[in-house]
């Protein structure tokens, strides 16, 4: 499970995230949803360690991700928001580096670059250099990278932009397939009908303050409208936040 | 000072130094070494050991020979000691700071298992190994320069076997001592290493002893190599010779010889990683007390790491075109320019007749194709960042696997630089053993250098694209071809100047990767505003450098031309450019003006009397100094003193020469020695006597080693009216009148007195 209590990072005079605090149990799919620059990637690069916070902490499996980052990133498995990858390696061999990272074995790795490049639809660009890719496939060979350790946890920034339909909804269908088999799920989206579909739960996030957490239901219940899509939930809690700025 | 302060001190420091001697690592204090104390002593032994050896030895041995040699020694150990030491200070802090990773550090448990089974670079402990079969390798391939294809399979041959045999005795009785003893008299045997290390030292000092009965003194390379026989590669080298000739004795003395000089080593380097790394005996006790304990998080950085990061890298560089061509094109280009100068031989006489040149070059082209990889080694992560962020390794221990990888891979580059040059050129320095062991010790430290600026140059975390560019690689080439200066160049001034062009260059190399590195670890991390050591000795080396360059442009524009003439120009250009550097770099750094920092504008009629004042009494020291030593016969050194020849010298061009050291050298030395140096020094030794004697003791080694003593003095003096003044006035016209006055009697006392 994750879970963060009163997370905060400034950038100079800016405050990114403020203090946000919420948990995501295991075998959960989270949505963490946001306008554009609300915060959802620094909240996601501070859980990779990659961001040190300036206040609050974050536990992964009860694992600090700062101070005991190594062991953490054996159970989490990243994808980030824009997958720049190694021009010149192939789409395989990218695979066999990060298997070589993560000490997997030599059966390990035979067994499941394969599996993983078939399952995105990679086969045949398996052997292309990876400066080729589109930026979909980019971002497929990505996940199958963030999913080669078989990983408990699985945090994704932005995991469907540049994908086509048809990936979209493969996507959904692995990702509902994953959370069945226990892992816990944490992805940042602006797109609200993934998170409808998708999410048992979201967060939603605005000028780096947490606005709203809970199921679609729950959310619904706070502004007392029980036929909002979640859209409209979205904007509403949005506007109230504003409100109270402004106040 | 009153006595009671004096008293304090020597007290603290004593307590240090016995806490330090008591609790060793307990201790937080700073410990000997580090203390300011410590260069005082070196300070201390320096001026002593000058002095014995210009009093009792210069009168038992012809000048010539011996003058040379003992500056270059005294300069170059205590110059090297200084800087090792505040290089490795700063190196140590900025890396341990914030977690205490040891990882860099040398000694890490190996088991018998896998020493046998071939994990033995799995290890950081390996990485001395490693070290060692970079040395072997190099004694073993220099040889066949110097000897022949018999002797370079001999060495060879016993350089690994060196190897084996040094891992397998250390594993022998690690295994022995941790059965035999509980651990904690296990910890009290490492007293055994500093007396064999002692026994060591002794059979060093009979074989310079020997070398001093019989004159033998003046070569440098000879005593290189007779000190490297008592190193373990050349001693299993010497016990093959021995064993080929059947002279049984020479072979059980080499083996004994190897016992010692394999301690004097290990006692060497487990004492610079205590005192430097502050968590040496750490290491030493999980070495000593619990082999076979892993430490899972170095075990991966070093083993899958290091194979993915090899592969995938040789990968990538080698299907980039882009790359092989940026790589390739620039020592294709030099060749070419070589070639067409050599052909255009009127034009370029002076440079290119020197084989020394030409061995500088090639060297100079074949680091730049392993600097250009090498400085790109954390290039290709830039962008992926993120991907390193997913591995369970700490990000520190990554950069640092792969930083260490590429020096590695440099340090191969360097041999066969190394290598191509002994053989194109035979030329006799080159070929000897003790100069290709420095040589890898260098490369390997130009290596480090070098993975400090490819990480100034990329910078991982920021979004605007820093592109690598070629004068990363070229700033790289220029400390390979300073440290190369240093051992090919035959007179010690050249010696002298690359010493300091490659210290200085790597400190900031040191520097500016550490900066780097923090700013990667901890994106909010500004780097420091203040100068520091590495800032000046930087502006030191670039006078050097410019001063070199130009000369030998200069010799080869007008061959003809007076050499007084020309070190005159060489000097004027190094000066106006180096301190134009200096002052932009400053500015840039600090923010602010240098007038600020070095006080010029506020000239007062009274600095400049002061100035006078004080040049005048530290030029009557200076000539008091040089009466002393015509009373004690010693005419030759006497007039071996530069500003005193400039007025023996018939030269017509004597008088561009005077202009350069009354004028020019006291503004350009003032501004890089006290305007740069001394607030550098301060950082480190707030208190402003310990920091006016390190810039004193520095500003003396970089004269010639007749006037040290009346130089120390006057940067003393220097030192203090800068604190005083807080402007670079009184300093600079202090400068002057001591240098008008030696001068003045350069010109008038030969007439006097013969």
């Amino acid at each position: 499970m994750i879970k963060t209590s009163s997370i905060t990072k400034r950038f100079g005079q800016k405050t990114a995230v403020n203090g946000v605090s919420l948990a995501v149990e295991k075998g959960e799919i989270f949505g963490f949803l946001g306008p554009n620059g609300a915060g959802k990637t620094t909240t996601i690069r501070m859980l990779m360690g990659i961001l040190r916070p300036n206040a609050g902490s974050a536990t992964i499996e009860n694992l600090d991700v700062t101070s005991e980052a190594p062991d953490v990133k054996k159970i989490v498995g990243y994808l980030p928001d824009e997958p720049y990858l190694y021009d010149y390696l192939r789409g395989r061999e990218f695979l066999e580096f990060l298997a070589e990272m993560h000490n997997l074995s030599q059966e390990e790795k035979q067994d499941r670059i394969p599996q993983l490049l078939s399952r995105f639809g990679l086969k045949d660009a398996s052997e292309e250099f990876t400066v080729n890719y589109s930026h979909g496939m980019k971002k497929k060979l990505a996940l199958c990278g963030a999913l080669l350790h078989d990983p408990q946890v699985l945090i994704m920034d932005e995991p469907t932009s540049g994908l086509d339909p048809l990936a979209v909804r493969d996507f959904r269908n692995y990702v509902n397939m994953l959370a069945a088999d226990g892992k816990t799920i944490f992805l940042s989206t602006h797109v609200l009908d993934l998170a409808e579909k998708l999410c048992n739960r979201v967060g939603i996030i605005h000028e780096g303050k947490l606005v709203g957490i809970g199921s679609a239901a729950t959310l619904r219940s706070d502004i007392a409208d029980r036929d909002a899509s979640l859209e409209e939930i979205f904007i509403n809690l949005i506007q109230v936040h504003n409100e109270k700025e402004k106040a | 000072m009153n006595r009671r302060f004096i008293k304090a001190i020597i007290k603290l420091r004593w307590t240090i130094m016995l806490n330090y001697l008591r609790h060793g690592r307990k201790s937080k204090k700073r410990s000997f070494i580090q203390s300011p104390f410590f260069l005082f002593l070196m300070a201390l032994i320096y001026f002593v050991a000058l002095s014995l050896f210009f009093g009792l030895i210069f009168k038992r041995y012809p000048i010539d020979s011996l003058m040379p040699m003992a500056s270059v020694v005294l300069t170059i150990v205590v110059v090297g000691l200084i800087l090792f030491h505040i290089a490795m200070q700063e190196f140590a802090q900025s890396f341990t700071r914030n977690s205490g990773d040891t990882e860099f550090l040398l000694c890490q448990p190996l088991t018998a298992k896998d020493f046998f089974t071939g994990k033995l670079l799995e290890y950081s402990f390996a990485d001395f190994a490693s070290w060692v079969v970079v040395l072997a390798f190099f004694v073993a391939l220099t040889w066949i320069a110097s000897l022949s294809v018999l002797g370079f399979l001999l060495a060879l041959f016993g350089a690994f076997l060196t190897v084996i045999f040094i891992n397998a005795l250390l594993l022998l009785v690690e295994q022995i001592l941790t059965r035999l003893l509980k651990p904690a008299a296990l910890r009290n045997i490492r007293i055994l290493l500093p007396i064999l290390a002692g026994a060591g030292l002794v059979v060093l000092f009979i074989r310079f002893q020997d070398m001093f009965s019989k004159g033998n003194i003046g070569n440098l390379p000879t005593i290189s190599t007779d000190l490297l026989s008592i190193s373990p590669p050349g001693i299993l080298v010497g016990v093959f010779l021995n064993l080929g000739s059947k002279s049984y004795l020479g072979m059980l003395a080499n083996l004994g010889g190897a016992i010692l000089g394999t301690s004097l080593f290990l006692t060497f380097s487990l004492f610079l990683v205590e005192w430097f790394g502050r968590s040496g005996w750490r290491i030493v006790d999980s070495h000593l007390v619990a082999p076979g304990r892993t430490v899972e998080s170095i075990r991966i950085a070093n083993t899958g790491m290091l194979k993915g990061f090899v592969k995938k890298d040789l990968l990538m560089y080698l299907r980039d075109l882009k790359l092989l061509f940026k790589a390739f094109g620039m020592p294709i280009a030099f060749i070419v320019l070589y070639l067409l100068t050599n052909k255009n031989k009127k034009l370029f006489e002076n440079v290119s007749e020197q084989s020394a040149y030409t061995a500088l070059l090639i060297f100079g082209c074949m680091s730049y194709i392993a600097a250009f990889c090498c400085v790109r080694c954390l290039d290709p992560e830039r962008r992926a960042i993120w991907l390193l962020y997913t591995f369970p390794v700490n990000m520190k221990s990554i950069l640092w696997a792969k930083a260490k990888l590429w020096a590695i891979i440099l340090a191969s580059f360097g041999l066969v630089a190394y290598l191509g040059s002994a053989f194109a050129f035979r030329w006799p320095p080159l070929a000897t053993v003790g100069n290709g062991v420095f040589l890898v010790a260098g490369v390997f430290l130009v290596a480090v250098s070098g993975v400090g600026i490819s990480a100034l140059a990329s910078d991982p975390t920021s979004k605007k694209s820093t592109t690598i560019n070629s004068s990363a690689a070229i700033v790289f080439m220029l400390i390979a071809s300073s440290y190369a200066l240093v051992f090919l160049s035959e007179d010690w001034w050249s010696k002298l100047v690359g010493s300091f062009l490659f210290a200085g260059l790597t400190l900031a190399c040191f520097q500016a990767g550490s900066w780097r590195f923090q700013h990667i670890l901890d994106p909010e991390y500004r780097r420091p505003t203040k100068i520091s050591i590495g800032d000046s000795l930087g502006a030191i080396a670039i006078f050097f450098f410019v001063q070199v360059l130009s000369s030998i442009v200069l010799a080869a524009i007008s061959p003809d031309g007076a050499t007084g003439t020309h070190y005159a120009l060489s000097y004027a250009v190094s000066g106006v450019v180096s301190s134009t550097i200096v002052v932009l770099y400053y500015k840039k750094r600090t923010r602010s003006s240098f007038r600020v920092f070095a006080g010029i504008g506020k000239t007062r009629l009274k600095n400049v009397g002061l100035g006078i004042c004080w040049g005048g009494i530290s030029a009557a020291f200076a000539l008091l100094y040089l009466f002393v030593l015509l009373q004690m016969g010693l005419k030759e050194i006497f007039l071996q003193h530069n500003v005193v020849q400039v007025g023996v010298s018939a030269e017509a061009a004597k008088w561009w020469v005077i202009l350069a050291v009354t004028v020019i050298a006291p503004i350009v030395e003032e501004i890089l020695f006290r305007g740069f140096a001394l607030s550098a020094l301060k950082e480190y030794w707030p208190r402003g006597s310990t920091s006016s004697i390190v810039n004193a003791l520095l500003f003396a080694v970089v004269h010639p080693a007749v006037s040290t003593i009346p130089v120390f003095i006057l940067g003393l003096i220097v030192c203090r009216l800068y604190q005083r003044t807080r402007n670079l006035t009184a300093p600079i016209f202090t400068h002057a009148t001591h240098n008008t006055v030696m001068v003045l009697s350069g010109l008038l006392l030969p007439k006097v007195m013969w």
